[in-house]
């Protein structure tokens, strides 16, 4: 599957999903707007943290007379449309994935994607899954520095690592006694960051 | 914003390919990337977080009243999210690490310089560079480097944890620093490896 | 909605109809198949949801795919069922976690060799009628409808000569089902609608769980044509699970001694103080139904529905992988319990087989045990799948990581132990890690069980369609029309 970044030992769990949708000109300066905004604000892109499936997140926005053109005999494009390039990385089957989006962020998806032309609302779903295949565009190949690690694998590791140095570096005086006691209130402030992880089988 | 997220820049870009044919032929060699042993070759390169290729040779048809578009030429569309300030950091690692399989891609586009001068590969890359509009990243100041051995830590400290079960070792302090000087020691995995 | 077209079992379960038998049926010719409907409807056999008149032994009927072509429905509509639904379970063993043990070549008949068009279940108030009951349902089978052999006889266990809800581990089973809107109260231990913003439980809408009504996303669910065919019907996951009692003993037995020289598990409570503890800490509920989220410390008798982990959120008290806090995580994943509200299952499963007393040792304790597995969702892909997917065969919901659930979970690599020339593929020990979290407040540390085999290995099942009444009179007249 060349959306899914794999190794030789299995399936990653990261997903490419990329969508490509037309805007009218107004459209475009609207979501170009909503877009810089949200980037300065934190708020909506915490909700899409807490989702916790998401790795990266590229909303690109192409207009109609920006495709590259690099030499004199590549033709012109010439288009009725600017186009919205939703380019992500998640963990997980996509349909609970467009859900979580629909069920959850709503209001932030409608607001982008209402100037994309045809667009049905995110709610109900069925009519936004429809939309979503109508312009959807698989990946030709996909990489992942770390495929057997999901996005909640990785937090969970770094969050770890962060508690392990900390451990080693504050217990170097302990006595023995001291030390046995300190590794168990490690041990429970880590507890739920100890889950195995890997790639796949095929 | 734009292009750059903490310590993360999140490249797109558009490359013009020269022809139907070559689009044919760059396809399936895009598709068997994934057999390398770690995932793609692009795991020579390790600076890269996560990457993609894909063709794009037409846009979906909305239906009436929206009008149709064509696509005069195909597009090779390259998205990577690396650790860098720079595009030329990006460019630089992937001709030092990939050599040749940079041309067996890039071969295939309009206007591509080869790999001889860095510069103007990187002006190249400028060229059909699009700007991100708003570019998330779950961890924007976590290089690959950090997290691949936070990975190796995690698998091990829990190993760890499971033989302490039961019974403690008798000098657990001692068996905690074996394996901490063990992974303090230990290289970073392969990138792709985990 | 009406509960006279519904089949029975869905909406409200068969609480007293303690014994049960399932009767394969296949269908070699299609006339012969809708003759033998037309004839179970004559006989009044088929048991809705509302009857006038409480039977004897209720009896119920459902189609896999295969089933229903090989009753004639014409491929318009079939083609219109869902894929999963059209592959059959059978197919779909790989994403189920169905393999190794596990896997269809492994399962026992009629599952194994044959695939089961018809399923008949008969659920008796008394079980002598039940043998009865049975013989006539196959005399109206005519020819060119042939029974699958052997079928499946279930019912309520008995555990030390009493009658009672437990399941073969030794746990009290079936104590939280949907709150379902529309349905009137069917005098269960207090069904579970699922979590508001404010934390409050409220009612699903029935279209979770009956075709032609809406469904938590406010729309109707996605129906086959035609409508008046598939309208009040729904999908029902039938799996036969096999339970390994003695593997699950023995496995609590070898953690005993580790648990109880644990820092900071104060185990109270006799000899066998560590396993209950362990076996409860697996579950999610002591084995008397009480849950660990009201309970922690040991089970009180109370088997009530009102809690939501939202006190919770390490999993000190129920560990955020027990095997009840997976299959309905509740409050436990937030955004006001809007990414688990689609993902609720109606589970009737009824027990096979006999209790195995706790003094049995020896691996000839004799027969086989187990549940069948039975689940209605009104999609088998966004319910069912789901959760079997992403909450018993992997963890990461629960950061978990890749640890299954601990009692029905599948295990990656069939459970061997990674070589060591191959570190970079997983964890060292993939048979089955579970944490057990440890407790701030008491200074209890987490307890990381390892090397748990499969205690519940899959021998057969299907997806069937549980037509309503309607939609059984027009498979037996030959009238399912697209236009």
């Amino acid at each position: 599957m060349a959306d899914r970044a794999r190794n030789q030992y299995g399936l990653g769990k990261s997903v490419t999903f990329n969508v490509i949708t037309p805007m009218t000109r107004v459209g475009t300066c609207v979501v170009r707007l909503l877009l810089s905004i949200f980037g300065r604000f934190p708020s909506t892109q915490e909700t899409a943290k807490q989702l916790s499936f998401l790795s990266f997140v590229h909303w690109v926005v192409v207009k109609r007379n920006a495709f590259p053109r690099l030499a004199a005999d590549q033709p012109k494009e010439q288009l009725n449309y600017d186009y919205l390039f939703f380019l992500s990385t998640f963990n997980g089957p996509w349909s609970p994935y467009i859900d979580a989006f629909a069920d959850v962020l709503f209001k932030a998806l409608d607001t982008v994607w209402f100037w994309s032309i045809g667009y049905p609302f995110a709610r109900p779903v069925s009519a936004l899954k429809a939309y979503i295949i109508r312009n959807q565009v698989e990946s030709d190949h996909a990489y992942c520095a770390y495929p057997g690690a999901s996005v909640r694998d990785v937090r969970s590791a770094l969050e770890l690592h962060g508690e392990l140095v900390r451990f080693e570096r504050e217990t170097r005086s302990l006595t023995a006694a001291q030390f046995d006691a300190e590794f168990g209130r490690l041990l429970i402030r880590v507890h739920n960051h100890l889950g195995s992880f890997g790639t796949l089988p095929d | 914003m734009g292009n750059i997220n903490g310590k993360k820049f999140g490249f797109t870009a558009l490359f013009p390919i020269r022809s139907r044919e070559s689009a044919v032929a760059l396809r399936p060699y895009l598709r068997s990337m994934d057999g390398h042993p770690y995932g793609s070759p692009l795991s020579s390169v390790d600076i890269i977080h996560m990457a993609r290729f894909m063709i794009i040779d037409n846009l979906a048809y909305q239906g009436v009243p929206a009008k149709r578009d064509e696509l005069k030429s195909h597009y090779l569309l390259f998205l990577c999210d690396f650790d860098g300030g720079s595009l030329d950091v990006l460019v630089r690692k992937l001709v030092s690490k990939m050599g040749e399989t940079v041309d067996d891609i890039w071969q295939h586009c309009v206007g591509y310089p080869g790999r001889s001068y860095r510069d103007r590969l990187t002006a190249y890359f400028e060229d059909c560079q699009l700007a991100t509009t708003f570019f998330l990243a779950d961890r924007p100041n976590d290089e690959v480097a950090a997290i691949l051995r936070a990975l190796i830590y995690k698998r091990r400290f829990t190993d760890f944890v499971e033989s302490c079960q039961g019974s403690r070792p008798p000098d657990l302090r001692a068996a905690f620093l074996e394996l901490w000087r063990s992974l303090e020691s230990e290289p970073t995995p392969p990138a792709g490896s985990l | 909605m009406d509960l006279s077209d519904i089949q029975g079992n869905i909406l409200r379960g068969y609480r007293s109809f303690p014994d049960a038998c399932f009767l394969f049926f296949r269908v070699d010719r299609s006339g012969a198949g809708r003759e033998f409907l037309k004839r179970l409807l004559e006989k009044d056999s088929i048991t809705p949801g509302q009857w006038r008149g409480r039977p004897e032994v209720a009896t119920n009927i459902a189609f896999t795919f295969e089933g229903l072509r090989a009753l004639g429905v014409p491929v318009a509509s079939l083609a219109s069922f869902p894929p999963e639904f059209q592959e059959g379970m059978k197919s779909r063993a790989a994403l189920l976690g169905d393999t190794g043990e596990c896997a269809p070549n492994q399962w026992d008949e009629p599952w194994h060799g044959s695939t089961v068009h018809i399923l008949v279940t008969c659920y008796a108030r008394v079980r002598e009628t039940l043998t009865g009951h049975c013989s006539e349902l196959r005399r109206l089978a005519p020819e060119g409808v042939h029974e699958l052999v052997p079928h499946q006889e279930a019912g309520l266990l008995f555990v030390d000569g009493k009658r009672t809800r437990k399941e073969h581990f030794g746990f009290d089973d079936g104590l939280s089902n949907p709150d379902v809107e529309g349905v009137p109260d069917d005098g269960g231990p207090g069904d579970t609608g699922n979590p508001d913003e404010q934390g409050n439980l409220r009612k699903i809408p029935v279209g979770e769980f009956i075709l032609g009504y809406p469904s938590e996303g406010q729309e109707l669910s996605a129906m086959p044509v035609p409508h008046m065919f598939t309208r009040n019907g729904t999908y029902l996951v039938v799996r036969k699970l096999e339970q390994h009692v003695l593997r699950f003993r023995d496995f609590l037995r070898t953690q005993t001694a580790a648990l109880r020289s644990f820092p900071g598990a104060k185990l109270s409570g006799g000899p066998r103080a560590a396993e209950d503890f362990l076996a409860a800490k697996m579950f999610g509920r002591w084995p008397d139904g009480s849950s660990l989220d009201l309970y922690p410390t040991a089970g009180a008798g109370d088997k009530s529905n009102n809690f939501t982990y939202a006190d919770d959120p390490e999993g000190a008290r129920c560990p955020l992988g027990a095997h009840v806090r997976r299959a309905n995580p509740r409050a436990s994943l937030g955004f006001g319990g809007n990414i688990v509200r689609r993902r609720r299952l109606i589970r009737r499963g009824i027990a096979y087989g006999d209790y195995l007393p706790q003094d049995v040792t020896e691996a000839n304790g004799g027969g086989r045990r187990g549940i069948m597995f039975l689940a209605f969702n009104g999609s088998i892909s966004q319910q069912f799948e789901f959760v079997q997917q992403q909450w018993m065969n992997s963890g990461d919901d629960f950061r978990q990581g890749d640890d299954a659930d601990p009692i029905a979970g599948n295990r990656i690599g069939d459970g061997k132990m990674v070589e060591p020339s191959q570190p970079f593929r997983r964890d060292q020990n993939c048979a089955g890690r579970m944490v057990i979290p440890g407790d701030q407040r008491t200074a209890r540390e987490p307890f990381l069980c390892s090397g748990i085999p499969r205690f519940v290995t899959t021998k057969g099942g299907d997806y069937f369609f549980a037509p309503s009444l309607t939609g059984i009179r027009l498979m037996a007249a030959g009238k399912v029309y697209i236009l």
